[in-house]
């Protein structure tokens, strides 16, 4: 083998990978020829050269900065912290349900509403639903939001949602049933027992 | 890899996030070493380990336990950094050589380190001759010589990174090193 032949083999000599005859060609040649021998420790150092460079300081605020661009870290935070404390979870789940709650059923102004079939019997005066001394109201009554005032006789149901109901005296009476209904309860009621069929789940 | 890593993953894949700030710990200095080392800079180089680490975060329910963890980051952060440089060539336009056959190109008139004095390494002149000729290796000589010498990997390995056959990562591998050789041959250091 000559210089020419031998040159592109140098690589594969220093990575070990030549075997049988050509092995022993090159190395026969490289014992022979310093032009060879010396390209072949060139590349050997240039190797040990490459392999010795050290490593740059990595910054130390480098998983700071990793950590920050990754798009999970506020919800998993108050995960991990949900995880663990369960009971201060819940608890805190249940406060933010209920006050949020609250406050939306409190905001709009409760209008009065008068429905059923006897509200023509009524008089309406300001919050007030008034049943006059003397009036028989003829069918059911539907108060919202209001107190009903009753002098006279109902002789239908009666049924109030958030109201009131002011029996005088004098009434004379109500045939029917008095369903009183407190919206704000049993939206209370309600949100807790969705709540906890959330967390038996 | 060992079960430790396999769990953290198991558990990084489920959205844990101790799991995965786990997973940066165990490679954000290698990502960043092989950022450096390909990008030449700092800020690069932090750039790079954001982005490869957002990309594992976006893409690790894909990552399939098969195939070794390190083998698909290094490939992420790769292909990463070789993006960077062909853009960076292409922006520059400093690709074109200037001294035949010694592959010398507009870069060599860039600064290649941006470090501040206070965090600079203390380094031989012999490192930095060392650090630059790796700086300006071409890009396809570059990642296989930063990947095998510089981050010890077996050329199987390099060549399931670089999703290429073994007898092409030992052919650049022959050609990064004769590259480099002439280098180092040219600033008196062999």
């Amino acid at each position: 083998m000559n210089c020419k032949q031998v040159y592109p083999l140098l690589h594969e000599y220093l990575d070990g990978d030549l075997a049988g005859v050509k092995l022993h060609q090159v190395s026969h040649h490289l014992d022979t020829c310093s032009k060879c021998k010396e390209n072949l420790v060139q590349l050997e150092k240039t190797e040990a050269l490459t392999r010795s460079l050290p490593k740059s300081p990595v910054p130390e605020d480098l998983t700071d900065k990793i950590m920050d661009v990754i798009p999970m870290k506020k919800k998993s935070r108050w995960m991990s912290w949900a995880k663990r404390y369960p009971a201060m979870a819940a608890a805190a789940v249940f406060v933010i349900i209920m006050g949020g709650s609250l406050f939306a059923l409190n905001e709009p102004e409760s209008n009065l509403i008068v429905s059923g079939s006897g509200m023509e019997y009524v008089v309406i005066k300001d919050n007030q639903v008034i049943v006059p001394e003397g009036q028989t109201v003829h069918g059911d009554l539907i108060v919202e939001n209001g107190e009903i005032v009753v002098k006279g006789t109902v002789n239908g149901d009666l049924t109030l949602i958030d109201g009131e109901i002011n029996l005088l005296a004098s009434a004379e009476k109500i045939a029917g049933e008095v369903t009183h209904i407190d919206q704000t309860l049993d939206w209370i009621w309600y949100k807790i027992s969705v709540f906890f069929d959330l967390f038996t789940k | 890899m060992d079960s430790t890593e396999l769990k953290i993953i198991k558990l990084a894949k489920k959205g844990n996030h101790e799991a995965f700030s786990d997973l940066v710990d165990l490679y954000k200095n290698k990502i960043y070493h092989l950022g450096y080392r390909m990008l030449g800079n700092k800020q690069e180089a932090e750039d790079i380990t954001q982005e490869t680490f957002l990309r594992v975060y976006k893409s690790i329910h894909r990552y399939d336990a098969k195939f070794k963890f390190s083998t698909w980051i290094f490939r992420i952060g790769t292909n990463l950094c070789i993006d960077r440089l062909r853009k960076r060539k292409n922006a520059y336009s400093l690709d074109a050589e200037t001294i035949e056959g010694e592959g010398i190109d507009g870069y060599d008139v860039l600064p290649s380190e941006d470090e501040s004095p206070d965090q600079q390494l203390i380094i031989s002149e012999t490192q930095k001759h060392v650090r630059d000729a790796i700086e300006k290796l071409p890009e396809k000589y570059k990642s296989v010589v930063v990947l095998r010498y510089l981050h010890d990997l077996s050329l199987q390995e390099v060549g399931d990174i670089l999703d290429m056959p073994v007898t092409t990562v030992k052919t650049r591998v022959h050609r990064g090193r004769e590259y480099l050789r002439k280098r180092l041959e040219h600033s008196h250091l062999l």
